[in-house]
């Protein structure tokens, strides 16, 4: 490609993420297939996040991009590349960065100055490192530590856990400034800089965290940007916003809808598996109704629009999910709620021991005060939570299970009830061959090989139940829209389809799915598909039934076939239950549910912790807090665990943090607590506090003992 | 004694330098794609273009 010829101003970046790219040879196909494109730049490439960077002109729409990742054989998703997200992690690592630098020579002057308490150091050298490290704080305090006055300043929720980050760079500070200007007492430069430094290194990780896990957060990016519309009797390829009601689209094949309508030729095959999970492609009549976000796999068609963009039921099931998901972002984390009880006491015992010098030692009074406020570390209690929290999520993705909120991670022990949809969830999203019903005398093996070598040409979903591999090659392949495949193997006519296409009575009823075929127009064979569970699905159950949750299956299907899937597991199920209806039953604080279709996003949005399966298209990932890298059911049993072994370490490193406080602050109280001790204890409980999260890096997790075995 | 005071003002000048290095370097973007370079040995087919290390295909 040609950089030069495209106008710089045009160029627009844009990730996408490749959960399948594994090594070069993968991103060096990647590159290729774009590189076929008209308009594209710079491509550069990610392997460890599995994403790539691409430059290309304006005019190209990132939809395209993606088509053609997806047509060189890998599964691209389109991520958000808002220039704000990543501005947001820069600007802490610059911070981060400069305040670590700052830093080092703080504590280079501390450590002349502990020295010299124990040497005799001349006072004015005292002072003159007293204020050499003031001036190299300043720009910590002023500009790096910035982040947390602002969280802490902006917090609707009262007091967050910034308050206290806020609080202590800024008193260590004034003390110090004080202390310095006034040529006695202690000075708490080195505690000052060293916190800020520890703060805004983990701020940063917790954002890179973030910005990795960030997928398409608008409903609108996940749709066609452009479409072709008719207008005066002319095609127009007009912005998918620009869609009105009663306007008139043309859909070409493969074109995914930006708005609900009705058809206006004669046929069309959706592909609605986004929305319903099903994977069975749906056949229209004239007027038939067509939804945002389903696919047309059939031949191009004209669509009346009966509601923009904005106003589709897609909108709609968005709408839903987004208020809720806005009604649990309130909900206060445990971190908050431990900063609201901890430094109302912290601050009203600095008071009490202030006011009880002012009346023994006034001379001690502001000292100690003081001292309480630094001493109370609130290092080791910022660092609790956090630490064993990013432990957890850092196990979990080793073992599958991408988990993208830390206030999830605090729901998950308080689970009782976990709901599965059915399609695509409990069953496998792939269909079976169930069994085949020979019609000549033929073998079943040979009849099989026939079928899968005209089926590797068709796309439908239900030919991925023939295997590939029978050997035989199939010329002249046409295909029948709507209907099925024909083509020439090994000189014989073969035909196959539903069976109206081939002539059959349908005889199979519930659980199947019928596919029929012919040679030489002469009946050969019958084929029942059906959708199997999950391989892994009875014992995930069974495991999650002697732990003693409560098991239900949610479906919009109707009872037959709920029925005879819920009773092969032993579980209790509602059936034909409406997408706004599933969360219904839920019991609010106590309901993880697991979903996959456009269908789920109310549930999703509704339970305490949400997961999506790994099959599932990007706008219910993005709804969910976890997703499932692994087909494994089972990995919900890791993630049930994960969540009680990260609330017992934060237990611990809560009740560490404590302890250390019951001592260090009387000490204070009493007037003991010289600047190097405060350093010290500081830095060993976060430390302390550290190690023991550390530990949930090891946790054992079912996912990664199978994978080893298999 | 007066040595001193000269090698705390050359500390606040180098702290200085280096804060401002890192400054420009994670401007020009030295620290978004960290993972990269350790992999391009792995790859085979990339033209490196002179001067800047970005694959122009």
């Amino acid at each position: 490609m040609n950089t030069a010829a495209l106008p710089a101003d045009s160029l627009i970046t844009t990730t996408i993420a490749i959960q399948d790219m594994h090594c070069a040879a993968c991103s060096s196909k990647v590159s290729k297939a774009l590189s076929e494109l008209q308009g594209i730049g710079v491509v550069r490439f990610n392997p460890i996040h599995r994403q790539v960077f691409i430059e290309h002109a304006s005019t190209l729409n990132p939809a395209t991009l993606v088509r053609q990742i997806e047509r060189a054989g890998f599964q691209p998703s389109l991520v958000d590349s808002g220039a704000q997200r990543s501005n947001e992690g820069e600007d802490l690592l610059r911070r981060a960065g400069v305040s670590a630098l700052l830093m080092m020579q703080v504590m280079m002057g501390s450590f002349a100055l502990y020295a010299g308490l124990f040497s005799d150091m001349e006072t004015v050298w005292i002072r003159i490192l007293a204020y050499a490290s003031l001036l190299l704080s300043i720009p910590v305090v002023t500009w790096c530590a910035v982040p947390f006055y602002r969280n802490a300043l902006q917090s609707r929720r009262g007091l967050s856990m910034d308050t206290p980050i806020a609080l202590a760079i800024v008193i260590g500070f004034v003390v110090s400034l004080v202390n310095t200007l006034r040529g006695i007492g202690d000075v708490y430069y080195d505690a000052v800089t060293m916190f800020a430094t520890i703060m805004l290194v983990a701020r940063y990780f917790d954002q890179r965290l973030r910005d990795r896990l960030r997928v398409v957060e608008d409903l609108q990016d996940s749709l066609p940007r452009q479409v072709c519309k008719q207008i005066n009797g002319v095609l127009q390829t007009v912005p998918s916003a620009a869609v009105l009601a009663g306007d008139v689209l043309w859909i070409t094949e493969g074109e995914q809808l930006v708005a609900d309508g009705c058809l206006m030729g004669d046929q069309a095959m959706l592909d609605e598996v986004s929305f319903t999970g099903e994977s069975e492609w749906r056949k229209l009549q004239t007027g038939g109704r067509l939804h945002a976000g389903t696919f047309n796999r059939g031949a191009a068609f004209f669509m009346r629009v009966t509601a923009g963009p904005n106003g589709t039921r897609l909108a709609a099931i968005d709408a839903i999910s987004a208020h809720a998901l806005a009604q649990k972002l309130e909900l206060s984390s445990m971190t908050d709620r431990v900063a609201a009880i901890f430094i109302p006491v912290i601050l009203s015992l600095a008071t009490l021991t202030t006011v009880f010098w002012l009346l023994v030692d006034p001379a001690q009074a502001v000292n100690a005060g003081l001292a309480v406020l630094i001493v109370s570390c609130p290092c080791a209690l910022a660092l609790a939570v956090p630490a064993a929290m990013h432990a957890s999520l850092a196990r979990l993705r080793q073992a599958g299970i991408l988990l993208k909120s830390t206030a999830a991670l605090e729901r998950l022990p308080d689970i009782r009830v976990i709901c599965f949809d059915k399609t695509g969830t409990l069953t496998d999203p792939e269909p079976r061959l169930a069994h085949v019903e020979a019609l000549n005398q033929l073998s079943t093996h040979r009849l099989c090989a026939l079928a899968g070598a005209l089926e590797q040409h068709a796309s439908h979903p239900l030919a991925r139940a023939f295997s590939r591999t029978g050997g035989l090659a199939a010329e002249t392949v046409q295909l029948v829209p709507g209907g099925g495949v024909r083509g020439r193997v090994e000189g014989q006519q073969v035909t196959i389809g539903s069976p109206a296409l081939c002539g059959f009575v349908s005889t199979a009823g519930g659980q199947f799915k019928e596919i029929c075929m012919t040679i030489d127009d002469q009946p050969a064979a019958r084929f029942l598909l059906d959708n199997p569970l999950r391989a892994d699905a009875e014992a995930t159950i069974r495991h999650l039934k002697d732990d003693g949750f409560a098991l239900v299956m949610l479906s919009g299907d109707d009872d037959p076939a709920c029925q005879r899937i819920a009773n092969s597991l032993g579980i209790d199920y509602e059936a034909a239950v409406a997408p706004e209806a599933k969360s219904a039953g839920f019991t609010a604080g106590r309901t993880l549910y697991v979903g996959d279709g456009v269908n789920d996003l109310p549930a999703l949005a509704k339970a305490d912790v949400s997961v999506a399966t790994l099959e599932t298209t990007d706008l219910v990932k993005s709804r969910a807090d976890a997703i499932l890298l692994t087909s494994r059911l089972g990995a919900i049993i890791d993630l049930l665990h994960a969540g009680q072994a990260c609330r017992r370490i934060i237990r611990q490193n809560l009740t560490w943090a404590v302890l250390y406080n019951l001592i260090a602050i009387p000490m204070a109280m009493a007037g003991f607590a010289p600047a190097w001790a405060a350093a010290i204890g500081m830095s060993t409980s976060s430390i302390i506090v550290l190690v023991n999260a550390s530990r949930l890096l090891k946790m054992p997790m079912t996912g990664l003992h199978t994978e080893l075995r298999g | 004694m007066d040595l001193m005071l000269w090698l705390i003002l050359a500390t606040f000048a180098l702290t200085g330098i280096a804060a401002l290095a890192f400054i420009w370097a994670s401007r020009r973007g030295q620290f978004n794609n960290l993972d990269r370079h350790g992999l391009d040995i792995l790859d085979e087919d990339i033209q490196k273009s002179g001067g800047n290390d970005e694959h122009l295909r």
